[in-house]
């Protein structure tokens, strides 16, 4: 297992480039997500760096190996695991995960991995009769199954349902840092990307936004874009003046300096009997938490992240306060 | 392209002037006219039936389905020859335009039933659901939404439909209607004149070229593939009707061929030899079964190309090889007969010569076998397998031809059985001295030997039937493995 | 992959060589036009008479006209035997014939052989009326072919259009009596409204039935009908115009050598075989057709002998100008 390090890298269709300049790089054993909208160039990225697209120019490294675009998928050592699987419909599951790997070492190799993602036993079954989630451990075990270096996965739990995501998510963590592999995660789903990465790559454009670690992209974004694309956030217009900004919440502290944009999570918006008076609108709750949409005396909307038991209901007053400091951006969102 | 290229030679050989003559002359116009009438007349008359047909097989609840749908596909067994000559005697009065028609059209609707069974079979339920919900009638849906489902299947079939219509021979001039092809044969039989042939020949390219374009046109997007087995359709009131139907057409295409054979068998006279006949099946069997290999070999990189690329150079081949299938055997034969004299002399008249006239003629049904068997390998799978460490090869072996298999198996068949009714390329690059199955019978019915020509009719129709019965199942197999 | 692409063409070689063993290049190769229900049976007596192997490849007479023309000098023919002078006349005009030694050629009469010794004839078959006594009496019966487009034979007349014996009696009419008598003939031919007919079997049968006066067909058919059922059996009955009247065109079967044949000497033995008394004898009684050897008497079918039949004077060879005939019976709406 070697680390991956992508340098100034740039593909594209025609003359049209999809990635432009683009540089991160995963340690040996990391785990990377990379998140971006649709058409940001997510999937070209997973596609040259398997080796079924060319670089136009930049490098890809493997360790102390470089990937031109001259070395065949079938040299690279990267395994993939496409959207919704893709299993081979002909093959049993051990002959899915047996298909990369030489004869003689088949049959051990294909119980330890299936047991490794949880599907021991499995193995005579045929794709068809695999739920959506099994079919994903079965792609993951396939990919594993050669030890490659890398192993790329192309937004693998975008067909499953919310409770089966979240699950999977975590096996799938667990399996890749018990197989010691270096990973890298595409995604549009920034909770995806932000619950189980080490580093999160956001790509916008075909340009690389941030590369950081989750709790930076989310604590620090690079700009209001990231921090509006990473979560949901309430925002005002504000004038920053030496670490203060005036907000319909009161005067927050901050960083900025000047005019721009002020940006908050609504976990920071505390409802109690101290603050800004508001009236409840409505209510969503989401089971473990639910959000209060609010308007404010000024007519302003914002919205609570409310942990635990919520006590309020639509037409109650509350008050609203904000926990710790606010973002602040240059621009209008 | 060999085929063109000979065309080329013989049209201009004698000057441009020549050509303009034929062309000009009334007669050829009138001809081309009348063909392209029998050809549209016969399409139409095909699709209806053909998707009738398909959809009795496929969605209704037909009194025994399954059988029926092996059995209409059964048709495709009978050379236009031997289905004409049968009508003759049982119908003497039915000649010309309405003869021809009724022949070609009983032969030949399998082409269309095939393709939009399998598009039936694998089609999205849940549009027609929708359509449902919406307060459509199982009527109005099926004129709406299921027609438009099977739209590009049953095109893709109408124009191989008319294809085979423009290049017959066979049932035209035995119903006497005077085709565009019989200009052709009269070019070699009575002038022995080969410059107005091939002119003629290259007329009928033209209208091929027309008609394929003309469908891609028309073809529009193909269906939404479902994960569900589509729901099945009670037929109510038009239970009996629909099955009268069925059981009419049944003795129409293959009742009538079946029962003169035997009235032949039992009343003729005249004896056969049963070696004479197993060597003679055995020619046919072997050669067939190469023509439908390399056809397939060849039809393989170019359905590859025209299910994978859009491109200009897939579209261009993929017409290329439907030109063939409009033009006569004799035409195609010719044209490697110069060909091979000239620069395969090793190969001429052996069977590889045979086989690879099979394919320039065939080529279109097993490209389009091939295209829909290489629509069910999504490109994704090769990825996965050139990721876990397989070259091109090993990914073709392993994946892409295992997953189309059913679509390229289903295509070899039908050309299979295509190659053994061929005749007349048979008659021109066969090894001398080899006797296929189509020439026997041809040799016997040229001189009005009924009875000794019906063992070799009957053998014919059984080894052309076999394919068209592992066509049906393969098919079905398909559906299973979804 | 490899391994199998190998099996494949393992397959295809073994596949070739044993459906192609048998024709070589020391064997005589005949290209017959004729059928081999007709021939196929005399051809294999023709191994004795040669000394050598004799491969035989059947098929229609102008397609096999057509393939010798494409193969040129690469073909493996050495002999080529028509079903009509029409189909050797084209291959000779384009050189691909061999000239036949005079002996060969003094074996059948002067009309029976190609002016420029390229072919010769084996057999030939005339045209006849056939006629239905019970409706006609053959006094009345056209005797020349003016006749035939009189009115009173309105609807009367049956005729194959698409066939190969009826576009060589009139291609016979247009040399015998010129372009322009052929074109009115055959306007006032159509405008009599003859009954159409797939081929000279079903005019027959029509006349046997009952259900047509007459029609124009070769002798054959009648022959081949009266063997079948007895002469008692068959209602129909033959009509010889004579005269030399294009009804009774005699048309013929005939066989050249192929133009630089390496068995060029088997192959003119085979000419000589097909000459013989024995090989002219199976024509007379197998397939009822008239020696080409004057000096083979006409057989079980008691034909009259070929010299009686008063034909039309005609070159055979000039049969094969069946392109004006065509377009003369496009024009007519014949065809």
């Amino acid at each position: 297992m070697s680390g991956l390090t992508v340098k100034r890298l740039v593909a594209g269709y025609g003359g049209e480039p999809v990635l432009r300049e683009v540089d991160f790089e995963v340690p040996e054993g990391g785990l990377l997500a990379v998140l971006g909208p649709s058409g940001c160039g997510k999937t070209t990225l997973l596609r040259v760096l398997a080796g079924f697209h060319p670089i136009a120019s930049g490098e890809v490294w493997l360790g102390e190996r470089q990937l031109t675009s001259d070395v065949p998928p079938e040299r690279r050592g990267i395994g993939i695991v496409p959207q919704e699987g893709a299993l081979f419909p002909h093959l049993s599951v051990a002959g899915n995960v047996g298909f990369g790997i030489g004869r003689g070492e088949r049959g051990d190799r294909v119980e330890e991995l299936l047991d490794l993602v949880g599907l021991g036993g499995f193995g005579s079954r045929m794709p068809a009769q695999l739920s959506g989630g099994q079919a994903q451990r079965v792609a993951l075990a396939r990919a594993l199954a050669p030890r490659p270096e890398v192993v790329l996965l192309d937004e693998p739990f975008s067909a499953l349902d919310a409770g089966l995501r979240e699950e999977l998510r975590a096996d799938v963590r667990a399996t890749l840092k018990a197989a010691g592999a270096t990973a890298l995660l595409v995604t549009h789903d920034q909770e995806e990307a932000l619950g189980i990465a080490d580093h999160v790559v956001v790509l916008r454009d075909g340009v690389v936004a941030q590369f950081a670690r989750p709790q930076t992209i989310y604590t620090s974004p690079a700009d209001l874009g990231v921090a509006l694309f990473v979560g949901e956030a309430v925002t005002f217009a504000g004038d920053a003046r030496a670490g203060l900004v005036e907000t319909p919440l009161g005067t927050l502290p901050t960083s900025g300096d000047g005019p721009g944009t002020v940006l908050l999570r609504p976990e920071q918006l505390i409802l109690g009997s101290t603050g800004v008076p508001s009236i409840v609108d409505d209510v969503l709750f989401h089971g473990h938490d639910a959000t209060v949409l609010l308007r404010l005396a000024d007519g302003t909307r914002v919205r609570s992240r409310v942990q635990g038991r919520i006590s309020v209901r639509a037409g109650d007053a509350v008050s609203v306060s904000v926990d710790g400091s606010a973002l602040f951006f240059e621009g209008t969102p | 392209m060999l085929p063109l290229a000979y065309l080329a030679v013989r049209s201009f050989e004698r000057g441009g002037g020549v050509v303009w003559d034929v062309l000009a002359r009334t007669r050829t116009a009138e001809l081309a006219l009348r063909s392209l009438s029998l050809a549209v007349a016969v399409t139409a008359a095909c699709i209806v039936l053909g998707v009738l047909s398909a959809w009795l097989v496929t969605r209704s609840d037909l009194f025994g389905r399954r059988a029926f749908g092996v059995l209409l596909v059964l048709p495709l067994a009978v050379p236009s020859y031997v289905a004409g000559f049968t009508w003759i005697s049982v119908a003497p009065q039915l000649t010309g335009f309405a003869g021809a028609f009724v022949v070609l059209t009983l032969v030949s609707y399998p082409y269309v039933l095939l393709p939009v069974a399998a598009a039936l079979r694998t089609a999205d339920p849940a549009v027609e659901e929708v359509a449902r919900s919406l307060g459509r009638t199982g009527r109005q849906v099926f004129l709406s939404v299921t027609l438009r489902q099977v739209r590009p299947a049953a095109l893709a079939g109408g124009l191989l439909v008319a294809l085979y219509v423009l290049s017959d021979f066979g049932a035209v001039s035995l119903m006497r209607y005077e085709a565009f092809t019989l200009g052709i044969y009269t070019s070699y039989r009575a002038t022995f004149d080969r410059t107005p042939a091939a002119i003629l020949g290259l007329v009928l390219v033209v209208l091929a070229v027309a008609l394929t374009i003309g469908e891609r046109r028309a073809r529009g997007v193909v269906a939404l593939r479902g994960r569900r087995q589509p729901l099945t359709v009670p037929l109510g009131r038009a239970r009996v009707p629909a099955l009268a139907g069925t059981v009419a057409l049944l003795v129409l295409t293959l009742g009538v061929p079946v029962v003169s054979l035997v009235w032949w068998l039992v009343a003729g006279t005249s004896t056969f030899e049963v070696t004479d006949l197993l060597v003679t099946t055995g020619n046919t069997v072997a050669v067939s079964a190469f023509g439908a290999v390399l056809t397939l070999l060849l039809a393989l990189p170019v359905g590859v190309l025209a299910a994978r690329h859009q491109g200009r150079l897939a579209r261009g081949v993929e017409l290329a090889s439907f030109a063939g299938h409009a033009l006569p055997g004799i035409t195609v034969g010719l044209a490697l007969v110069f060909f091979g004299i000239r620069f395969a002399p090793a190969l001429y008249q052996t069977i590889p010569m045979l086989a690879f006239a099979y394919a320039v003629l065939f080529l279109p049904l097993a490209v389009g076998a091939v295209r829909t068997g290489v629509a069910h390998a999504p490109p994704v799978l090769e990825d996965v397998s050139r990721s876990l460490g397989h070259g091109r090869w090993r990914t073709a072996s392993r994946v892409t031809v295992p997953l189309s298999a059913p679509g390229i198996l289903a295509g070899t068949a039908l050309v299979f059985l295509t190659c053994a009714k061929e005749l007349p390329a048979t008659l021109l690059l066969r090894p001398t001295g080899v006797d296929t199955l189509a020439t026997e019978l041809w040799t016997r019915t040229e001189v009005a030997a009924y009875a000794a020509a019906a063992p070799y009719a009957a053998v014919l129709l059984v080894v052309a039937a076999i394919p068209a019965v592992v066509l049906d199942r393969f098919l079905r197999q398909d559906d299973s493995v979804r | 992959m490899r391994c199998r692409a190998r099996t494949v063409t393992l397959v295809a070689a073994l596949l070739a060589s044993t459906l192609t063993a048998c024709s070589s290049a020391n064997d005589l190769i005949i290209y017959s036009g004729r059928n081999e229900q007709l021939v196929g049976a005399l051809l294999d007596q023709l191994e004795d008479a040669v000394g050598i192997d004799v491969e035989v490849r059947y098929g229609g007479s102008g397609e096999m006209a057509a393939q010798l023309l494409e193969e040129g000098q690469g073909t493996e023919a050495d002999l080529f035997f028509s079903q009509d002078a029409g189909a050797l006349g084209a291959v000779g005009a384009q050189g691909r014939l061999a000239e036949l030694p005079a002996d060969v050629l003094g074996m059948v009469p002067e009309n029976y052989r190609a002016r420029d010794r390229r072919w010769v004839a084996t057999s030939a078959r005339a045209r006849v009326i056939a006629f239905d006594p019970r409706v006609v009496d053959e006094d009345e019966l056209p005797g020349s072919i003016e006749e035939v487009v009189d009115p009173k034979w309105k609807g009367k007349v049956g005729y194959a259009p698409t066939n190969a014996s009826w576009q060589a009696f009139v291609t016979s009419v247009r040399v015998l009596k010129g372009e322009d008598f052929a074109r009115d003939w055959l306007r006032k031919f159509a405008a009599n409204e003859p009954k159409r007919f797939d081929n000279n079997i079903s005019i027959l049968k029509a006349v046997d039935d009952g259900r047509l006066p007459f029609g124009l067909i070769n002798h054959y058919y009648w022959y081949a009908m009266v063997a079948e059922k007895s002469e008692a059996g068959v209602k129909a009955r033959l009509h010889r115009s004579g005269g030399g009247d294009p009804l009774s065109l005699v048309n013929v079967a005939g066989v050249a050598v192929i133009q630089g044949s390496n068995q060029s000497e088997a192959a003119q033995k085979a000419v000589r075989f097909l000459l013989s008394e024995q090989a002219q004898r199976h024509f007379a009684d197998v397939t009822a057709e008239y020696p080409a050897n004057p000096g083979v008497q006409p057989g079980r079918h008691r034909l009259p002998p070929i010299t009686d039949l008063q034909a039309p004077d005609i070159d055979l060879s000039q049969l094969s100008s069946l392109q004006e005939t065509v377009k003369l019976l496009q024009e007519a709406g014949l065809s």
